[in-house]
């Protein structure tokens, strides 16, 4: 199978030959499979940010490529916005950017930007919605006069009625209680499954990683660190920590009980599995433990 | 214990649109907040809980029932100040709370409403930053600060009027986990070594885990109030309303659902390994 | 990009000019850029330089700093510089070229306008490195207050301006924020006429108008849980005096105002002479 996106040796730099220079993301290179959710984690100044808008065309990088199905997208930088099409881009408190009298304009900007008929675009809106699981008479009112779970449901929707092949989404439940976390995390996905996009989120909950990724990506200090499964990845807590990560909590308190001498497999990252782990750990002892 | 706020049959609507008909939210909600008290109120967005942050200080004022202050009325408009000066009230964005682009003259800006004299403005100033360990940051620019910094000014702005209750807001609901630490690190010592009262509106478990007291409010009601252990041993009535438990409560629920029960049941990490360990050892 | 811009941008010291009470910082910045204009030749000019010289040392802020918050106006300079020398006839004629004619007496009135625009930018960038913007603020609310007999209210006024100053900088945040965040919906700001540019700008400014007035009721609140209740009965932790550094200042600014004074009358015909015959 051939990658849909795949980064070889990114490298951008803010305020080139300027006191202020800084290296955002040095020498990136990952690939993502179709339909493969990746989640990215790194702290605040990681480079995250720089590297999900190089990865749409927003920025140029200095040098190395961005590939997105097959082609370079900045073979022709006068095509640069078709790319972003393909790589649909949705900031953190992405509500913040809803501008349109109704929502349904609003969700329909990208289509009508990418130059689709009335009928196509009213398609998509509808598409969109439903896959946010938004209300559709909720459509022609103001999004202005939406809840906050509600309007951040609607800027996605915005997002996805490009029908991106491949999606990225900055800390998607960022400031959401519980509830709109949960909701949003199951439309991240449904929607991954029904459309089989590939999807990159990032977040710093290591929980939602944990239970969405199958793929994780760790940045710190613009550079890669990790790149694997979740299980490849939580099984190195040491690495995560020193970069002042966290780890997922089923992770530490496993990681915990095995520093005090108690021989628990490695690499488990959801509280059930710790639970089962526990329990299995109770009935055989150490027999099976690798 | 001596409450420092109290909250009788309050009732409270609010309007979404002029002229609408108004939508009741409290109908009947009474509370006291004791003295030195860590208070962690949690529930849903709408729930009330923000509304609740603002009735507590005199910016909303009640519809029927009282809310009193150290014994003022929060209807009095000759307590304004005086109320407000003792329940300092921190919000969720830190951006939209610092008034001042220099860390110091921001944290001044309190004191200087008070019209207090410009070398006890200046101690306190300093205090208060010591306070969350700011101190070397005083005559920077707040526009280059970090989230967590920025909520930690946003802290002494308020410590700088010298209140004796502290309501947070989802004080870490906008930032990252170092900056979410820093900040919860500060509230809970403040509570701890200057007996500051605090109410700390949050939707993170983990974060409620850490009080001696939880409410949990549901449709401008008052679902569950008790220590946190108490409130996380209502497992099915917060699951039925979204809320999530503390990890190292999902963990313990967990095993129990095997036939594993750990003791003393577990509400943060540390609890959890020990009791863990224990449990393994036999 | 945006965030290049220095406007208001305060450099922590503790020099002399740190200490200078910003009323005076601010009537000394308008009588030295008067002063630069009013300088007719190279000595006063070079004399209002020197003094600008002894305040920038003084101020303990590396030139290199001054010298940053030039470059953005090198294009205004050299552009009244070719007006000047092109426009401005007297003394020798250097160039004659078809319609261009350049003189000595233009090119020194170049060389006069030149420093002068140096002068003032770099005089009040003096100002700003050294001054907070909320000793700005107050500064001026100070040397207002007298309007507040015309019922003008200064305290608001002030107010205002701190809050602005404090909020540019999150506002250019956010608008480069909501920009980018258009673009990856397709929006293209970069192309077509006129019309459709500014059309293009409506998906960028009703987000940034809304969250601005979201900002200012969060603040308006925050402002009054703090207790803010107007200009009356408010203390400032920085208390206004005009100390011993001022005074000294201000004789020293007297003094150059005499040098300049004296320069301008005295010598200018006689240097002129000197400058003209000699080089040429």
């Amino acid at each position: 199978m051939t990658p849909i996106l795949s980064a070889q040796n990114l490298h951008f730099v803010y305020g080139e030959k300027t006191p202020y220079e800084k290296h955002a993301v040095t020498d990136i290179s990952f690939s993502v499979m179709p339909g493969e959710i990746v989640g990215i984690i790194g702290h605040t100044g990681s480079g995250k940010s720089t590297l999900m808008q190089l990865l749409n065309g927003l920025l140029k990088p200095h040098s190395g490529t961005v590939i997105v199905d097959g082609q370079n997208i900045w073979q022709d930088p006068k095509a640069i916005r078709q790319y972003r099409f393909q790589v649909g881009l949705v900031f953190q408190y992405p509500e913040y950017q809803l501008f349109d009298e109704t929502v349904e304009k609003d969700i329909g900007f990208g289509p009508k930007n990418m130059g689709l008929s009335e009928e196509e675009i009213r398609k998509r809106v509808l598409r969109a919605a439903e896959m946010v699981e938004f209300p559709p008479h909720l459509l022609p009112k103001s999004p202005f006069d939406l809840s906050g779970g509600e309007k951040r449901r609607a800027a996605i929707a915005g997002v996805i009625a490009m029908e991106p092949k491949v999606l990225i989404l900055d800390e998607p439940t960022a400031g959401l209680d519980p509830k709109g976390r949960q909701t949003i995390l199951d439309m991240i996905r449904a929607y991954n499954q029904k459309t089989g996009a590939a999807v990159l989120f990032v977040s710093h909950n290591m929980e939602d990683v944990a239970a969405l990724s199958q793929r994780v990506l760790v940045l710190s200090r613009g550079k890669e660190v990790l790149f694997g499964t979740p299980k490849e990845v939580f099984s190195q807590p040491d690495v995560l920590q020193q970069m002042s990560l966290d780890v997922p909590i089923a992770t530490r308190i496993l990681d915990a009980l095995s520093q005090k001498g108690y021989a628990l497999q490695k690499g488990i990252y959801t509280i059930p599995d710790a639970a089962k782990e526990i329990v299995r750990f109770m009935k055989e002892g150490d027999r099976h433990a690798q | 214990m001596e409450p420092i706020i109290q909250i009788n049959d309050l009732e409270f609507s609010y309007t979404v649109e002029e002229d609408a008909t108004p939508i009741p939210l409290f109908q009947g909600v009474s509370l006291s907040i004791e003295k030195g008290s860590f208070t962690a109120i949690l529930g849903h967005n709408g729930s009330g809980k923000s509304t609740l942050a603002r009735m507590l200080n005199g910016m909303l004022l009640p519809d029927g029932g009282t809310v009193t202050v150290n014994g003022m009325d929060t209807t009095d408009q000759d307590s304004q100040l005086a109320i407000r000066k003792t329940v300092g009230l921190v919000f969720q964005n830190p951006d939209n709370q610092i008034v001042s682009s220099i860390v110091e003259e921001d944290v001044a800006f309190g004191p200087e409403n008070l019209g207090l004299p410009s070398d006890e403005i200046r101690k306190r100033v300093d205090h208060a930053l010591q306070a969350v360990d700011m101190l070397s940051y005083a005559d920077h620019s707040t526009n280059r600060l970090s989230g967590g910094q920025k909520q930690r000014i946003a802290i002494a702005g308020v410590l700088a009027m010298n209140p004796s209750c502290l309501v947070l807001d989802e004080p870490t609901a906008m930032l990252d986990p170092k900056g979410r630490k820093e900040v919860l690190d500060t509230v809970r010592r403040l509570n701890r070594e200057q007996g500051i009262t605090v109410v700390l509106i949050t939707h993170y478990m983990e974060e409620a885990a850490l009080a001696d007291r939880c409410i949990v409010m549901e449709h401008g009601r008052v679902l569950l109030d008790g220590t946190p252990n108490e409130v996380f041993a209502h497992r099915q009535t917060l699951e039925q309303t979204g809320l999530t438990m503390p990890a190292a409560c999902q963990l313990a629920y967990e095993l129990q659902d095997m036939g594993i029960s750990l003791e003393p049941f577990p509400l943060t990490e540390a609890d959890c390994i020990a009791a863990l360990e224990k449990t393994l050892s036999k | 990009m945006l965030n290049d811009i220095t406007f208001g941008q305060y450099y922590p010291g503790n020099g002399v000019i740190h200490k200078m009470d910003p009323r005076a910082k601010i009537l000394f910045t308008i009588a030295f850029i008067v002063l630069s204009f009013i300088a007719g030749n190279a000595v006063s000019l070079l004399l209002v330089t020197f003094a600008l010289g002894a305040v920038i040392l003084l101020s303990r802020i590396p030139l290199k700093m001054y010298l940053k918050t030039l470059k953005p106006i090198i294009p205004i300079i050299i552009l009244t510089s070719i007006i000047n020398a092109l426009y401005v006839s007297s003394g020798k004629v250097l160039v004659e070229w078809q319609f261009i004619t350049i003189t000595s007496g233009g090119l020194l009135t170049a060389v006069y306008m030149s420093t002068r625009i140096a002068l003032l930018i770099m005089c009040s960038s003096m100002l700003t490195y050294t001054t907070t913007p909320t000793q700005l603020t107050d500064a001026i609310e100070r040397l207002l207050s007298p309007l507040k007999y015309i019922k003008l209210d200064v305290h608001s006024l002030a107010m205002m301006m701190t809050i602005a100053l404090r909020f540019i900088p999150t506002l250019i945040e956010e608008t480069e924020k909501i920009m980018s965040a258009q673009k990856a919906r397709g929006a293209d700001m970069e192309n077509g006429g006129l019309l459709k540019r500014i059309k293009a700008l409506i998906p960028v400014l009703i987000p940034l108008l809304i969250s601005s007035f979201r900002r200012a009721s969060e603040l308006a609140d925050a402002m009054e849980c703090r207790c803010y209740h107007g200009g009356k009965g408010r203390t400032r932790i920085k208390k206004l005096h005009m100390g011993l550094i001022d005074l000294v200042s201000l004789i020293a600014l007297a003094a150059v105002f005499v040098g300049v004074i004296f320069a301008n009358a005295c010598l200018s015909g006689v240097l002129y002479s000197l400058f003209i015959g000699g080089v040429l």
